[in-house]
């Protein structure tokens, strides 16, 4: 049996024109791949670290 | 292809960008993740299946924001189901990724194009968006009728806007209207689960009802159906019609004479009905219209009146111009006529016939003459009558001696009418006024005395009885 007043919370406001530009601005835009090549960057600059060290050694 | 997050160049198969040697194995996974939830989103949207594409281009976009294609058809999926703004944000993002041979450029292109449209589209979200607030406040009824604009738009299909209408007609049991619109929005989103499961819901409702009735009919009972509205009715004997989820064949068919009967009985009804209700109104309706009429005719009969009234007054005072005018020209003719006469009498006096000149001297009225013809009125006068005027004269005289006022100042009215600037005849006519005490009379002379001998012989006398007379006239006031 459905619950109206349930099924109403599931309802959100659908997004109005005045409201794109702030929706635009207020997006997170973080994907994995930014991820991953944060990781990868920090990474290769490890790597380097050790590289070096082990060339002083 | 795949472009190295680095140096951004094209990447072949190996793990290592061939241009900056930055290990791209797995961020070419990453994006090839990216690409094939495009695909699987394209294959959903394909189906028509929008939800489920919606959730797997999003996710495509949370592997790789570079997807201009997962973006371009989320935006378009989003569009799909009248979400109109959110689809234009994801084609001004992809715009801002990739700025030249982009599809977004063109659907945006249309968009503005038609600037009226998308403001119609933006007023139907901002209705939808009310109805749901009517909706949480529990004003179902005002609801409804914004929903139902919302839909009938030509402009967009806002699906929400029809599930939530189908979920309120679930609420007031209207179960059919319920069925009609979640089947409009299923051909929009053929596998949305809201959509879906309210359908599922109108489905359960359909079958309880029908196993009911069945039951019902087993036992042989007047079975109790509750219909759209909430009431209760008692059907017996019925036969369900498979055309909806409440429509009902009531009843076996009644005997011939039974079904004559009912006809008649209809027919006389009718009759009566129409004889109580559609006559009375079209008489009412006949007699406001007459009424009208007469009332238009009455203002015309009015304005008419009106006009009638005002040329009469026209009329009048043409009438009275006329008469003026009229009256004018017979004191002119009359004053010809006493010129022509005058002349006639001097005339006659100069041929020496005295008697016929005096005769037709005494015919003209003085005042009738003009100032020039007065002058040779009274010369005429003056010479004819001499003889009458100096004995009137000497005649009032004598009764001014005697005291005999009355008699003194007519026989000076005698000699004044043919003489009227003789001096003595004035000035002892507004004496014997003055003696009778008769001050108002006497003023009367006195004036007319200094206005026709300004230098008469008794002009001192004459004033100063005049100033006396006033002052005395004004005291008595």
């Amino acid at each position: 049996m459905i619950d109206f007043d349930e099924e109403l919370t599931k309802f959100q406001p659908i997004l109005e024109l005045e409201e794109v530009q702030e929706s635009i601005q207020n997006d997170n835009f973080n994907d994995l791949s930014d991820l991953l090549i944060n990781m990868l960057n920090k990474n290769e600059i490890y790597r380097n670290d050790n590289q070096r060290a082990g060339n002083r050694k | 292809m795949i472009r190295c997050y680095r140096c951004g160049n094209e990447l072949n198969r190996e793990s290592h960008c061939p241009i900056c040697n930055a290990d791209v194995k797995d961020f070419k996974r990453v994006v090839a993740k990216s690409y094939l939830l495009y695909n699987q989103g394209l294959e959903a949207a394909k189906l028509r299946d929008i939800s489920r594409a919606i959730l797997l281009l999003k996710d495509s976009l949370k592997y790789f924001k570079g997807n201009i294609a997962a973006r371009n058809l989320l935006g378009l999926c989003y569009y799909e189901v009248g979400d109109v703004m959110r689809s234009t944000k994801e084609w001004i993002i992809s715009k801002n990724f990739q700025p030249d041979n982009n599809l977004a450029l063109e659907y945006m292109e249309k968009c503005r194009d038609n600037l009226s449209t998308l403001k119609n589209i933006n007023s139907m979200i901002k209705r939808y968006n009310l109805a749901l607030r009517d909706c949480k406040d529990g004003k179902l009824d005002v609801a409804i009728i914004q929903l139902k604009k919302v839909i009938s738009s030509n402009f967009v299909n806002i699906l929400p806007a029809m599930q939530l209408l189908g979920l309120i007609y679930i609420q007031t049991n209207e179960y059919r209207k319920a069925h009609d619109i979640l089947s409009r929005a299923e051909k929009i989103d053929r596998y949305n689960n809201i959509t879906l499961r309210y359908l599922q819901e109108i489905e359960q409702n359909y079958d309880t009802v029908r196993r009911k009735k069945k039951s019902k009919n087993n036992t042989n009972d007047l079975p109790k159906i509750t219909d759209n509205s909430g009431k209760t009715d008692v059907v017996a004997d019925k036969k369900v019609v498979n055309d909806g989820y409440f429509s009902y064949v009531s009843y076996k068919d009644p005997s011939p004479i039974v079904a004559f009967g009912s006809l008649i009985f209809g027919l006389i009804l009718g009759g009566l009905l129409v004889w109580l209700l559609i006559l009375p109104t079209k008489e009412q309706s006949i007699s406001k219209k007459y009424n009208e009429e007469i009332n238009e005719m009455s203002e015309k009969i009015a304005g008419l009146q009106n006009t009638v009234n005002n040329l009469e007054d026209e009329a009048d005072i043409y009438k009275q111009e006329a008469d003026d005018i009229k009256t004018e020209t017979k004191n002119k003719l009359n004053k010809i006529k006493m010129g022509k006469e005058l002349l006639k009498a001097f005339a006659e006096m100069k041929n020496n016939n005295n008697q016929a000149a005096l005769g037709i001297l005494q015919k003209i009225s003085a005042k009738d003459l003009s100032e020039d013809e007065k002058i040779l009125y009274y010369d005429i006068a003056s010479v004819l009558c001499e003889q009458d005027i100096v004995s009137a004269y000497n005649e009032g005289y004598r009764q001014y001696r005697s005291r005999n006022y009355n008699k003194a100042i007519e026989k000076f009215d005698e000699a004044l009418k043919w003489k009227p600037d003789h001096d003595d005849a004035l000035y002892y006519k507004a004496q014997a006024y003055i003696s009778k005490d008769e001050k108002s009379s006497a003023q009367g002379v006195l004036e007319e005395y200094l206005q026709i001998l300004p230098n008469g012989k008794h002009n001192r006398e004459v004033s100063r009885d005049l100033i006396k007379i006033q002052s005395e006239l004004n005291t008595e006031e």
